[in-house]
């Protein structure tokens, strides 16, 4: 279990293909069954396309923030359940999900999504160095 | 802020907003007189909107300045105004704000209704200008110049005077700073949003403002199918620059975010919105 919790909150993460919107890995044993993570999963790859039929490079570039192709990050928020979607750095179309059921602390849920990054981009960092050894 | 509720007729808002990206279309240095034949004229300075009037307009600024005040301005004073501001050649909305008789809120109210309804009516009569001519002078006082946007906001916000009202409040309400945005309905003529109100800040383009609010309508559209009480959305671009769109009841909002920190404290503080608003964890106790 590598869940990321705190007394009564409970963040679930699985990595997920953004063109399929399956899920490739289970990142904790909550995620399986734990607030829709499946669901959540099937959506994102509409959730990220849904930013496809606007200029976002243009407008974003006046905002004072060059380059770019797409976006990195959804959050959504409902009253009950915080989900973030992150890409992950150099794997092309996967994002990492985050679910965090009766979760208040948004902040506590984008900490949690850090943490948990940056334990991936390591591993990844350290396969790639047992790679070379090997 | 623009969006107050008005009486301007509001009719022909698509003719408005092609009108508007026209002008829009314009080089950011375009100062000069816009002009529509008979129909009316629209002055630019650095493609903001600072004045505009239609050959068909019932009111002036005038009637408007004086209705706006509870009790209404003394006309006697307001003449007596003009005409000093005609002999020493000073703004009269200058002249206005600093004679104490109006607030530089009012007179931006005044002047937003003044140039949305004329810019609604010109539209109606004549989509395309017949002319432009560049002027060197740009002498209007850029507390009193409009973006097309905002004047979008003002003349549709006559069509949904219930909503504009506390769309208006909410938006200002809400936003952090670094954050600047718009509150607009869903599906309003021809598909498009109807934008209800804008802040003062925003930069945003009609069509940028139009495509986020249909964007943020099929994202919502999107978590219906796994979590339909979704309702607080924000979408990141690469360098911390965000988006962040809500809903409340019948009204959506949306804000471009300049920075993390912006965007964060905003979803935080819609997040505690949206679970202080829910029904689930407070219950309405009935008598």
């Amino acid at each position: 279990m590598s869940t990321t919790s705190s007394p009564g909150e409970e963040i679930a993460f699985a990595m997920v293909c953004l063109r399929t919107g399956m899920v490739l890995r289970w990142l904790s044993e909550g995620a399986r069954e734990g607030a829709g993570m499946t669901d959540v999963a099937n959506a994102s790859p509409e959730l990220f396309a849904v930013a496809q039929s606007v200029d976002w490079a243009g407008l974003f570039a006046r905002f004072g923030s060059e380059g770019g192709k797409d976006f990195r990050e959804i959050v959504l928020v409902s009253a009950e359940c915080v989900r973030v979607m992150e890409k992950v750095p150099q794997e092309r179309d996967v994002v990492l999900v985050a679910v965090a059921a009766g979760v208040q602390n948004v902040g506590f849920v984008l900490s949690g999504m850090r943490r948990r990054m940056l334990e991936l981009t390591e591993a990844r960092a350290r396969a790639r160095e047992l790679d070379k050894v090997v | 802020m623009t969006g107050e509720t008005t009486n301007i007729d509001a009719a022909g808002l698509s003719e408005a907003i092609e009108l508007l990206e026209h002008i829009e279309s314009l080089p950011s240095t375009a100062t000069g007189a816009l002009s529509f034949g008979d129909d009316g004229v629209i002055l630019l300075q650095n493609r903001r909107i600072c004045w505009a009037v239609a050959a068909s307009m019932p009111k002036r600024l005038t009637d408007i300045l004086c209705q706006q005040k509870n009790p209404p301005l003394p006309r006697a004073a307001m003449e007596a105004l003009f005409k000093q501001c005609k002999e020493s050649g000073l703004p009269i909305g200058e002249a206005l704000v600093s004679s104490g008789l109006l607030s530089e809120g009012e007179l931006r109210k005044a002047l937003a209704f003044h140039n949305g309804e004329a810019v609604s009516r010109i539209a109606r009569a004549r989509r395309r200008p017949t002319g432009f001519l560049p002027h060197s002078k740009t002498g209007y006082d850029a507390r009193f110049v409009f973006q097309a946007v905002e004047l979008l906001a003002q003349i549709a916000a006559a069509r949904e005077p219930l909503d504009t009202h506390g769309a208006t409040a909410t938006l200002l309400g809400t936003l952090v700073a670094g954050a600047t945005g718009f509150a607009f309905l869903r599906d309003g003529e021809r598909g498009r949003p109807t934008v209800l109100a804008v802040d003062q800040a925003c930069e945003l383009r009609v069509s940028e403002a139009l495509e986020i609010g249909c964007w943020s309508s099929r994202l919502f559209d999107v978590t219906s199918f796994f979590d339909p009480t979704t309702s607080v959305a924000s979408a990141t671009w690469c360098n911390n620059t965000s988006i962040v769109t809500w809903r409340d009841g019948r009204v959506s909002y949306a804000a471009v975010c300049s920075s993390r920190p912006a965007s964060t404290l905003l979803v935080s503080q819609l997040a505690k919105r949206a679970r202080a608003n829910d029904p689930a964890v407070h219950p309405q106790v009935r008598p």
